[in-house]
């Protein structure tokens, strides 16, 4: 049995309930927004910076380009780290790492943090003076965003701050899958 | 008014809150405000405390599970058990022992595990520090996926006293 307002169907086979065939509960009443290829109801990503045998910890320009997946609904920028949001809404953020002391001849402190549009939001701070010594740091948020505002997360470079010698050797976080970046449209 | 789709039900109070639900339980309300809530939504969360002052071990169980919607996390096995294909968000922060611990290792990993596979993982390493250490990630899962925690077994440990130590795991919408 279904209804059909305007064309969005509200459907149901006795033990659940699908709105629009997307937003489904089921029989005990768990709610989740289904994603196919064709629909992207699960709007956001998680992954990390995949480079492969290199061990330099960086940091970038764009942003931190995010091209290891373990969930992606397609609209980050693979190269520049840009994720645009595709409805307006709040999107809820998150992000651990781990940087390294002053093993690579890099400044031992950095910063990093998301920025909406290009402008920092807020940011994260490490200072460890001790080479070889990693240090684990993270962080997360709630932006809210218009359709087609952009986010993204900056280690070490404008517009996060960073000490000159951080940013002259281009450091920040170890890459591979060490860390997690997430974004996840909430509300 | 009401309406009845197949046995579930879509109510409204006065025009003041929209609910759905099977006759039994509430599955969703949106209130005069526009704010939704799915009060049986999957979700658990768990502390170390009373695993020992130290800890690591794959699967993470817990000392004290203070949370269990839906009875999906199995605290004898350490797996969360995804009743519904979704995105599920699943975090852990604690307090990394450096050295302190004594048995020779400053460093050690932590992970975020699917089906017994690494999904994220982080790492510390802090000769004889404390270090806060934390991560949490996205998860895209079918029915019957398993979501665990892994404090590496065989290098560094984990503070579990008191109340140290905080894991939770939630489906999203």
């Amino acid at each position: 049995m279904g209804i059909n307002i305007g064309g969005s169907t509200i459907n149901s086979s006795g033990s659940g309930i699908a709105m629009n065939t997307n937003f489904v509960f089921n029989s005990s009443g768990y709610g989740s927004d289904l994603y196919t290829s064709s629909t992207f109801g699960l709007v956001g990503y998680s992954g990390w910076k995949d480079i492969s045998g290199d061990e330099i910890q960086y940091s970038y320009t764009t942003g931190w380009p995010i091209n290891g997946f373990n969930y992606n609904s397609g609209h980050i920028n693979t190269s520049t780290g840009v994720f645009t949001c595709p409805v307006a809404g709040y999107y809820a953020v998150g992000f651990n790492g781990i940087a390294n002391g002053s093993q690579f001849d890099a400044n031992s402190y950095g910063y990093a943090g998301f920025a909406k549009n290009g402008a920092l939001s807020y940011f994260i701070h490490w200072n460890i003076s001790t080479a070889n010594a990693w240090n684990q740091s993270g962080g997360s948020s709630v932006f809210s965003c218009a359709a087609n505002d952009t986010l993204a997360f900056f280690i070490n470079q404008s517009p996060s701050p960073a000490g000159p010698t951080a940013q002259s050797h281009n450091v920040g976080w170890y890459p591979h899958n060490h860390h997690a970046i997430w974004c996840k449209l909430i509300g | 008014m009401a309406i009845n789709v197949n046995g579930i039900t879509l109510a409204s109070s006065a025009g003041t809150a929209l609910t759905m639900n099977n006759g039994a339980t509430n599955w969703m309300t949106v209130n005069s405000n526009g704010i939704i809530t799915r009060p049986q939504t999957p979700y658990m969360k768990g502390i170390l405390s009373g695993q020992g002052s130290f800890y690591r071990a794959n699967p993470v169980t817990f000392g004290s599970v203070q949370a269990n919607v839906g009875n999906c996390w199995n605290n004898s096995t350490g797996y969360f058990t995804c009743p519904v294909a979704g995105t599920y968000i699943a975090g852990l922060g604690g307090i990394a022992a450096g050295g302190l611990h004594g048995n020779g290792f400053t460093y050690g990993y932590f992970y975020i595990m699917k089906n017994g596979g690494v999904h994220h993982f982080s790492h510390w390493n802090h000769a004889s520090y404390w270090e806060y250490v934390s991560m949490s990630g996205l998860l895209y899962c079918a029915a019957g996926d398993t979501i665990s925690f892994q404090i590496n077994p065989t290098t560094g440990y984990w503070y579990a006293g008191g109340d140290h130590g905080n894991f939770y795991i939630g489906l999203m919408m």
